[in-house]
């Protein structure tokens, strides 16, 4: 079976930019067996390790880009060329840090999610609550297709 | 006639940043200015929540220092319950902290600096960062990365694998040590302290090699601040808080937490949503001070370990004996800091209240302010709470270390900009060292999202009635 792991990141203080620490929350709760979840505030260079002992890896992140309309997995390769900031390391660069030190990268896959409201608070708004739940459902699929 | 320079924002910091640099009509640089663009409202989203809900709300601020704020917030909420927390549990604190302090130091080292000084100041971003470090010193990326992790385990095997441990409470933690955690980190702690001499071998090669950066990359005289203990060793949680000043005098000492406004303090500009604190006494801007590594170094008297004074001392002797004011020094202030941290931690996992199950005092409502100072890595972490008689918070003023260094981070890219800024150009290396010197702060905005697309880069020379005169853009 292959190991897969969830990493939702982002800041649960500033409302939908919690929405990947929601969904791995979720995930976590369903427990699909061999499944594990990080929740994270952001990338940080140990997550590496991580990913280099897994399969498959599910990133999701809150984003203030154009989303599709449909909730989707976006396949994100290692980029070597990518930041790798304490604040600003994303998917493609932690895969390239798994690759180049510890010599093995997941498979892998982005899903944004539309953020409609960064403020200071807790809870989503309509629109990350619904991707959420898109998003829980869509992973959930695709775990047990595995 | 003033043009202008902007920076915006800047990388490899926490938050977002912008730099302004304003030259003359001659090309000489006049000042220079770091904004925050975002707003930080914490302060005023904890009103009206309890107090006991504070450590994990604040934790949760920041995801580079959680631990600091957890800790802070907790030292203020043991003042509005009145009590001494038991032994075990200030000693637990402490292991939490220095775990912080090892963590966030190696990060800020290995990853977001070396780059700079090892690949080479004018070297293409896409190879100045982390991967360029593994191409150049594999082992010692990837020796970074564990010196980290071990940090982080640290936190880990106290407060769990969760985002953000709300495991330091008011009046002490919820739990304590294992004997396999104890186990596990005398297990990691060689290779750690191997790790952090190898890296002060390194740094010190540096700047033999390159003496002219420590001159350049912000020097400058202010004052300094940070803790220390009673009899004026290193501190990263308890004791008073002591100024010193660039002659390496000692201008005020023994100041409890609770008056620090006494000391501090907080100015506003409108070019920065950051609070600028300074020395009250001096006034402002004269009140200029710069906490964290390099400030704690100053202000201490001696480090209180056998390994990290000898390199205090070694250190005072080469850059400047009792007052070190190179901010590019601050990489080196931070890997004696690391090495004093895993002593202590080392001394600890002897000490006979280790597996003490006291961990908790536990009180009411005694006092309706509480005040909680710590060293987080990056400075002096100050919150201070005001509660009615049910614990409802009324008022919170936090003074984190970024605020703290906030006119010395100023001070610091105008030193930089005037030695290498000379006319309308932006000149091929200067955004990276006006970036490391912003860098040498490891400054943390801390309330920043994390959402994807929001990181672009942008150097801008903007002449008289606001033309862009030059641009530099770099994708996030």
């Amino acid at each position: 079976m292959d190991r897969i792991l969830v990493i939702g990141y982002g800041n649960t203080l500033r409302r939908d930019d919690g929405a990947g620490p929601e969904v791995a929350r979720r995930i976590e709760a369903l427990a699909l067996p061999g499944v594990d979840t990080l929740e994270a505030h952001q990338l940080l260079p140990e997550h590496a390790e991580l990913l280099s002992r897994v399969d498959r890896a599910i990133f999701i992140d809150a984003s203030v880009g154009d989303c599709p309309e449909e909730i989707r997995m976006e396949p994100v390769a290692p980029d070597p060329d990518a930041g790798f900031d304490a604040h600003a390391s994303d998917p493609g660069g932690m895969l390239a840090l798994a690759q180049i030190l510890f010599e093995r990268a997941p498979k892998a896959w982005i899903i944004p999610l539309p953020a409609a409201d960064l403020d200071i608070g807790e809870g989503l708004s309509a629109t990350a609550e619904d991707a959420v739940e898109q998003a829980v459902k869509l992973i959930t699929g695709f775990c047990k297709q595995q | 006639m003033s043009k202008r320079i902007v920076i915006d924002p800047v990388t490899r910091i926490e938050g977002h940043a912008k730099i302004s640099i304003f030259v003359d009509d001659a090309g000489a640089v006049t000042d220079a200015q770091f904004h925050v663009v975002e707003f930080r409202g914490f302060e005023k989203f904890c009103e009206g929540r309890m107090f006991w809900e504070m450590p994990a709300i604040t934790a949760r601020t920041c995801g580079i220092c959680p631990v600091s704020h957890l800790l802070a917030s907790s030292k203020a909420s043991d003042e509005i319950l009145s009590v001494k927390v038991p032994p075990v549990a200030d000693k637990m604190r402490r292991l939490m902290n220095m775990g912080q302090i090892v963590q966030s130091h190696a990060l800020s080292f290995f990853h977001l600096s070396a780059p700079d000084f090892l690949i080479g100041w004018d070297a293409p971003v896409a190879e100045r960062n982390i991967v360029g470090i593994i191409r150049e010193n594999p082992e010692l990326a990837r020796a970074g990365i564990r010196l980290r992790q071990f940090g982080q385990e640290i936190i880990e095997l106290l407060g769990g694998k969760k985002v953000h441990p709300s495991w330091a409470v008011p009046g002490g933690v919820r739990s304590g040590l294992t004997a396999e955690g104890r186990e596990h980190i005398l297990a990691k702690l060689p290779e750690a302290f191997a790790t952090t001499h190898a890296a002060l071998d390194l740094f010190k090669g540096v700047i033999e090699k390159s003496p002219e950066e420590v001159e350049t990359i912000g020097k400058f005289d202010s004052l300094f601040m940070g803790l220390v203990a009673e009899d004026g060793e290193w501190e990263h949680h308890g004791g008073l808080l002591r100024f010193s000043n660039s002659k390496g005098q000692i201008i005020a000492d023994k100041i409890s937490a609770r008056d620090y406004q006494d000391h501090i303090g907080e100015a506003v500009q409108s070019s920065s949503y950051l609070k600028s604190p300074y020395y009250k006494p001096l006034g402002f801007p004269a009140g200029m001070y710069r906490v964290g590594p390099l400030a704690r170094l100053n202000v201490c008297d001696f480090m209180g370990t056998q390994k990290a004074d000898a390199e205090l001392r070694e250190y005072r002797h080469h850059w400047g004996g009792r007052a070190v004011t190179s901010c590019y020094l601050y990489h080196y202030a931070r890997l004696i800091e690391i090495l004093a941290c895993l002593e202590r931690i080392e001394i600890l996992m002897d000490d006979p209240d280790l597996f003490s199950t006291h961990l908790r005092a536990d009180a009411g409502v005694n006092s309706l302010r509480g005040v909680g100072v710590s060293e987080a890595p990056r400075g002096t972490l100050f919150h201070d709470y005001t509660v009615d008689e049910n614990g409802v918070i009324q008022s919170v003023n936090m003074i984190i270390a970024t605020g703290q260094n906030n006119l010395a981070m100023n001070r610091s890219v105008f030193e930089i900009a005037r030695k290498y800024v000379t006319g309308p150009e932006i000149p091929e290396g200067v955004l990276n060292r006006v970036e490391h010197g912003i860098r040498n702060f490891d400054p943390c905005l801390s309330c920043s999202t994390h959402a994807l697309g929001k990181m672009p880069m942008q150097l801008r020379l903007i002449g008289p009635g606001g033309t862009v005169l030059d641009e530099v853009t770099r994708d996030g």
